[in-house]
């Protein structure tokens, strides 16, 4: 509500002057600078007059999301959340992450992890969802609360507990391996860690991402312009939380699938639908079996696994090979080959689009791979090329979720009759951000953790921009810095797997910008900015100053 | 009972109400006179408030949202400094030969005003010097012109040389510094941004300048969002891009078609305005169904029967739609075209015609239809052979002698997954804003395609040429791309088509 101290002066003066005009006119005699008539007719009629416009202006505000996020003074949550009930969307509640953490123990006694017990890790708190009962081996888990330990490789045992992070958002998703602390005693404790990423919690929905979905709640759900496309992909709750789509079509330089004719001409019919549902792919760790198919003269040989389209759908790369006997281990072997293939089989119950070329199914769930690499531990000379088998642990960035999306799309409910639409994982690119803090003494430095997951999150959510600048981190860094903190510089590298295998390295300290390349169908509108905390590096130092008195 | 301003114009209306309201007293009360003329006073004050609480409910319905905001009266005080002579500039539109020089003021025009307000003003009817006795009432285009852009007011008259306007000296530390005259704008029309505020932002189309036309382009988008994209909704967007009305309603019967200021079709029930330059394509007494085009400003053509329309010169596609490997556009031409034949190339028969553009695209496109054609053991030429179950390889006998490249292009592949609208530039409406027509790419299905025509007209001028000895006419075109569309297939005008012929 406006007060009369916030009254726009033009508008009083409008007003006022207005009544005085009028007042003149009627009654040529009236004396409206001064006296009764001005006092108690010309300057509060005037006043109130304008209050009550401006009143009515801000009603106004109320009935548009974009004025009432450009006001937020003006008008408040509950004004907000009654627009959306006119555009059929709620506000989505707060989600924490959730995850499994592997508890280490160097002897195979039984420990137990209480209700709530809390773990700390990159400055959040986990808290166990149930009690948990480690129990050595042999025994016999009577519950789901009790679970039995497995001798490892090392020697040690383990078990796993679940845990979520107490707080809402995404700041609480943990990587594969990430260390965690408890804050009570767990007898033999050797290590606490994260079995696998954790899932990517998300915080109340905020003015700001409902503006950008607004539309999506009164558009139609079905297969027909892009704004209804992604709408009927919105109101599946297995999708609701989508973060960016791009949808190519006919008359798109990056929409190739068409144009593989007999004519080199885009022949239309097709569509395809860049995804980004989560804020960093999935990275599974996996046993499998490998081939060896090649002897090197250094003694040790080429190993092959062959992923099929349901191993790793959309996957990205392989970031992690270690044999299973070294689980634990750091570093990994290196990748000679990583081939994509094609596998379009049909699929009952879903429309299988039409895919003409192996490049056309790169980062979709019809993407196969013939993956091969150099084990540099174990001896070939008394094994047998294409014979010869073992166990390795391969980790892999993908996209899993493109599987039940391409199924969503192809499905009798919701594919257009003869339609076409390809759901693939967005190109990566793969950031890492490096920037340096300098304070004076004594100078509070921010908390780390909370600003790698700040400029992570920033990067995460900027949907298909095209462009990274510096200038827009430096907006999120400067957040949490105080007065006499600043930042130096700003190094941003980014690498772009190409749908053609290539690896396209970018660096600037200002931005990084998208090449075009058509052909590859890697352009602004297919390429996203994927950024881990865990690659943003921060380094920061208190510095003194001159003294000048 | 809803208020409603004819109940304030009443002569029964509020002033007298409130007089009976207020008691037996005031109607015996000796100033009774000037109580009255306090409660009209009020009451016509009041009426602004009404405007302003109907356009808020307005703002609450796609269809109903006002296009500007109207403010019954404004107060624009001018400084005599502030008055100033018009001078003309470069770029703005004037007409060579029209006795004004660049850079030199403007006699005709000697007190303009520059507007400085929060909002922008959008349209001023009528200037006034009072609000009650109509003293002096300036008209909008005979007494005073306003350039929404530039919100600049030219007044013919100077109003200090009108007694009518009231006016008071400014004083500056206790001395007359200036004079200042008091215009009393009525029924001024303000640009807050409804139309893209309430609606036009959910749809990205946040660079709308207000008017009926960018109001007519969000309801387009709204509709086509909310129901599904029809025909319809495309042709309605492409046509309030374009500012080119399109019949209202079904069934009206044309009753009328004037030249004025432009044409005029008048039915039954609307009158539809277009440009000096447009033909138009009904008569009267036509009935007319919803959506159809009234001029050959703005025509919609469906390809899907593979049928050619003669209006089109030409089509040009791009590399977007070609792939990377080329330069430019390729032009398919509406002509017969000799189909050029090359036997024993790879084995197999080539064939080509001409296309406009880079020839080394040209030559690009030929070559890859034929490698694909190699490639797949179905040449072009095998195709085109004329032959029943032919024995072997074409030869020039064996197939037409001509093709119609844009024929063949709409029949072979526009035909399935297109539909092309036509736009003659020289007729866009007053509001046209053709940039947005990019906006045909968020309702279009994204597996369908629009190509979409913006002709720009030649025109000739003769010229002599010294030894030639003759007049040589030189026909001019512009080409004229759709910058900010990248949908659909093309934009395609008569550029290219640009002849220079000896008489």
């Amino acid at each position: 509500m406006p007060t009369l101290r916030t009254l726009s002066t033009e508008l009083v003066v409008q007003q006022r002057e207005l009544m005085a005009t009028l007042l003149n006119e009627l009654s040529p005699n009236a004396d409206t600078r001064s006296g009764p008539l001005h006092d108690y007719l010309v300057k509060p009629h005037g006043t109130l007059a304008a209050y009550r416009r401006t009143e009515l202006e801000e009603m106004r505000y109320g009935l548009s999301l974009l004025l009432a996020q450009a006001n937020p003074d003006i008008v408040s949550a509950e004004q907000v959340d009654l627009i959306l009930g006119n555009y059929l969307l709620t506000r989505l509640p707060g989600v924490a992450s959730t995850g499994s953490v592997v508890i280490v123990v160097t002897r195979p006694i039984t420990v137990s992890v209480p209700a709530g017990g809390t773990f700390v890790a990159n400055g959040r708190t986990f808290k166990a969802v149930s009690p948990f009962i480690g129990l050595p081996p042999g025994e016999v888990a009577l519950g789901q609360f009790e679970r039995v330990m497995t001798q490892r490789t090392d020697g040690f045992y383990s078990f796993t507990v679940e845990v979520e992070c107490t707080e809402n958002g995404p700041a609480g998703q943990l990587p594969k391996d990430a260390l965690l602390v408890p804050s009570f005693p767990i007898m033999a404790l050797l290590k606490a860690y994260a079995a696998s990423d954790f899932s990517s919690g998300a915080a109340t929905e905020s003015n700001e991402q409902l503006l950008s979905r607004q539309v999506s709640g009164i558009a139609a759900k079905a297969a027909s312009g892009r704004f209804n496309c992604t709408a009927a992909i919105l109101n599946d709750e297995a999708f609701e939380r989508l973060l960016a789509i791009s949808i190519i079509g006919y008359g798109d330089a990056e929409m190739r699938r068409d144009t593989r004719a007999l004519l080199p001409v885009q022949m239309g019919g097709r569509s395809d639908w860049y995804v980004r549902l989560t804020r960093l792919p999935t990275r599974t760790t996996a046993v499998h079996e490998a081939s060896l198919v090649e002897k090197t003269a250094d003694g040790f040989g080429i190993w092959q696994v062959v992923f099929t389209r349901d191993s790793y759908p959309g996957f990205y790369d392989v970031p992690k090979i270690i044999r299973k006997s070294d689980e634990g281990a750091q570093g990994t072997y290196a990748i000679t080959s990583l081939e994509h293939g094609l596998d379009d089989s049909y699929i009952e119950n879903e429309l299988t689009p039409d895919l003409p070329s192996t490049i056309d199914g790169t980062f979709t769930r019809y993407q196969t791979g013939v993956l091969r690499f150099k084990d540099t531990d174990t001896a070939t000379a008394s094994l047998t090329v294409n014979s010869s088998k073992r166990d390795y642990l391969i980790t892999v960035r993908h996209v899993p979720d493109i599987v039940t999306l391409q199924t969503a799309v192809g499905s009798r409910r919701f594919a257009y009759p003869g339609g076409d639409i390809l759901i693939k994982a967005p190109v990566p690119c793969f950031v890492s951000v490096a920037f340096k803090v300098q304070g004076r003494p004594r100078a509070d430095l921010p908390d780390e953790a909370a600003l790698k997951a700040a400029v992570a999150d920033y990067v995460n959510t900027t949907g298909f921009p095209g462009r990274l600048f510096a200038a827009k981190i430096l907006e999120v860094i400067g957040n949490f810095l105080g007065s006499s903190v600043y930042v130096q510089y700003v190094d941003m590298r980014g690498e772009i797997l190409s749908p053609d295998g290539r690896v396209v390295h970018l660096h600037s300290t200002q931005v990084l910008e998208i090449p075009d390349d058509y052909e590859n169908m890697m352009t602004g509108r297919t390429v996203v900015f994927y950024l881990d905390p865990e690659d943003v590096v921060v380094s920061g130092l208190t510095q003194s100053q001159p003294v000048l008195l | 009972m809803t208020p409603s301003l004819a109940a304030f114009d009443d002569r029964s209306g509020p002033p007298s109400q409130l007089m009976r309201i207020a008691g037996a007293f005031w109607r015996m009360y000796g100033g009774r006179g000037t109580a009255h003329d306090i409660l009209s006073c009020v009451s016509i004050a009041e009426q602004q408030l009404l405007v302003d609480q109907q356009e808020v409910a307005d703002c609450g319905n796609y269809l109903r949202v006002p296009v500007f905001h109207r403010e019954r009266w404004w107060k624009l005080s001018v400084r005599k400094s502030q008055l100033r002579r018009r001078v003309v500039e470069y770029g703005e539109g004037r007409t060579y030969g029209d006795g004004l020089l660049y850079g030199v003021a403007d006699d005709n025009v000697r007190h303009v005003v520059d507007l400085v307000a929060e909002n922008k003003l959008a349209e001023l009817p009528m200037i006034c010097s009072d609000l009650t006795r109509a003293e002096t009432i300036w008209f909008e285009g005979i007494d005073f012109s306003f350039d929404r852009a530039s919100q600049e007011l030219s007044l013919l008259r100077d109003p200090f040389d009108d007694p009518a306007f009231k006016r008071s000296s400014v004083y500056e530390n206790g001395e007359i510094v200036d004079e200042e005259a008091y215009l009393w704008l009525h029924q001024s029309q303000w640009d807050r941004g409804f139309v893209r505020d309430h609606y036009g932002y959910l749809f990205g189309l946040n660079d709308l300048v207000s008017s009926e036309a960018a109001k007519r382009i969000v309801v387009a988008v709204y509709e086509a969002v909310v129901g599904g994209t029809g025909r319809g909704s495309v042709e309605d967007l492409i046509a309030a891009c374009a500012d080119i009305p399109l019949v209202k309603t079904a069934g009206e019967v044309v009753e009328e078609i004037i030249s004025l200021d432009g044409k005029l079709v008048v039915t039954d029930k609307n009158v539809y305005r277009f440009s000096e330059a447009a033909t138009v394509s009904v008569a009267v007494g036509d009935v007319l169904e919803e959506g159809r085009t009234l001029t050959d400003g703005l025509k919609f053509f469906r390809l899907n029967r593979g049928e050619t329309p003669a209006e089109l010169a030409a089509i040009t596609i791009n590399p977007d739609i070609l792939g990377p490997d080329y330069f430019g556009t390729l032009a398919f031409y509406n002509q017969d075209t000799p189909l050029v034949v090359e036997p024993g190339v790879d084995g197999k028969t080539k064939v080509s015609f001409y296309l406009g553009g880079f020839p080394p695209d040209a030559e690009t496109f030929w070559k890859e239809v034929h490698r694909r054609g190699v490639a797949a053991d179905q040449t072009l030429g095998e195709l085109l052979d004329l032959r029943d179950n032919p024995p072997d390889q074409p030869t020039a006998a064996s197939l037409p002698p001509t093709v119609n490249p844009m024929t063949f292009l709409i029949q072979n592949i526009l035909r399935f997954h297109s539909t092309a609208a036509l736009v003659r530039m020289n007729q866009l409406g007053p509001a046209a804003d053709i940039a947005q027509m990019r906006h045909v790419r968020a309702i279009l299905p994204p597996w369908v395609g629009l190509l979409l025509v913006l002709l720009a007209e030649t025109s000739a001028d003769p010229v002599t040429i010294s030894d030639l000895e003759t007049d040589t006419e030189a026909n001019y075109a512009s080409l004229t791309t759709d910058a900010g569309y990248d949908t659909d297939v093309d934009t395609t005008t008569r550029a290219g088509q640009t002849t220079f012929t000896c008489q």
